[in-house]
């Protein structure tokens, strides 16, 4: 079972792009992937479990079917982007995917690349969209420092991949102390600005 | 970068007080400079979005005003 691909989207969006003030601009993103990327209430709907040896249905994002439709959304929302010039800033593939890496709801990172290789190549392809305006790909702090460090090169080196940003949030789930953790795995910056 | 070098420094300097300047420090530091490894050792843009920044003003004590400056001037590249 995957979900439907309800593009009622169309007339909400069209209007908020075109409200949008003269100094602004809208970044478009898929808030909630079919099958959800999470098992938060903000994420798309969970379906049922498929095949055999599937836990319980909560998180199922990554299913074939469910990356295809997310795939065409994130389509629509480039034709659309395209369509409103330079209000709109870009298109954003996928909001906070589930930190987790095992149990319930968990994903690990080789599934999202995957998923962000066919958004990008559609985005750009069917879609439309130029490859200055940025594509944004999101994901946690901790990935970045570690899972996106090894990896995030293989998603600029695909052929039209245009302007990748990165972006990343920071809730209550990483602490400070967290944050200096992962500081370690980084490498250091050639320079300094403070 | 540029932009992250120049709103800080100002930000810190010119809308806290020294203790809060402290607090915000230590929260947004490790961050920034995680970020800013990321960025240097892939080639990647960073920025920072949704409500992560107005949060760690919340937690920094910074107003809202200071929020949604740190919001707009922190693209770490």
């Amino acid at each position: 079972m995957s979900c439907t691909l309800t593009l009622t989207l169309g007339g909400a969006l069209t209007r908020t792009l075109a409200l949008a003030l003269a100094s602004t601009q809208v970044l478009l993103d898929l808030h909630g992937a079919p099958g959800g990327q999470t098992v938060n209430q903000d994420t798309g709907c969970a379906t049922a479990c498929e095949g055999d040896g599937c836990g319980k249905a909560s998180h199922y994002f990554t299913r074939p079917r469910n990356v295809a439709t997310a795939v065409t959304a994130v389509t629509r929302l480039a034709q659309m982007c395209v369509a409103a010039g330079p209000t709109c800033y870009g298109i954003e593939l996928l909001n906070e995917p589930t930190p987790y890496i095992v149990g319930e709801g968990a994903s690990d990172r080789a599934a999202l690349l995957h998923y962000y290789q066919l958004a990008i190549a559609a985005v750009r392809g069917a879609g439309g969209l130029d490859a200055a305006v940025p594509i944004v790909l999101m994901d946690w702090p901790q990935f970045l420092a570690s899972y996106w460090l090894r990896n995030a090169r293989a998603l600029a080196a695909l052929p039209g991949a245009g302007t990748l940003v990165w972006e990343s949030h920071i809730y209550a789930g990483v602490s400070t102390s967290t944050l200096l953790e992962l500081k370690a795995l980084a490498p250091t910056p050639p320079t300094s600005p403070f | 970068m540029k932009a992250l070098s120049l709103a800080l420094p100002l930000l810190l300097s010119a809308r806290l007080p020294p203790a809060l300047q402290t607090r915000t420090k230590a929260i947004t530091l490790p961050l920034f400079e995680l970020l800013r490894g990321f960025a240097a050792a892939t080639g990647a843009r960073v920025m920072l979005g949704e409500w992560t920044l107005a949060r760690l003003g919340s937690r920094a004590g910074l107003d809202a005003a200071a929020a949604r400056y740190y919001y707009e001037e922190t693209r770490v590249s």
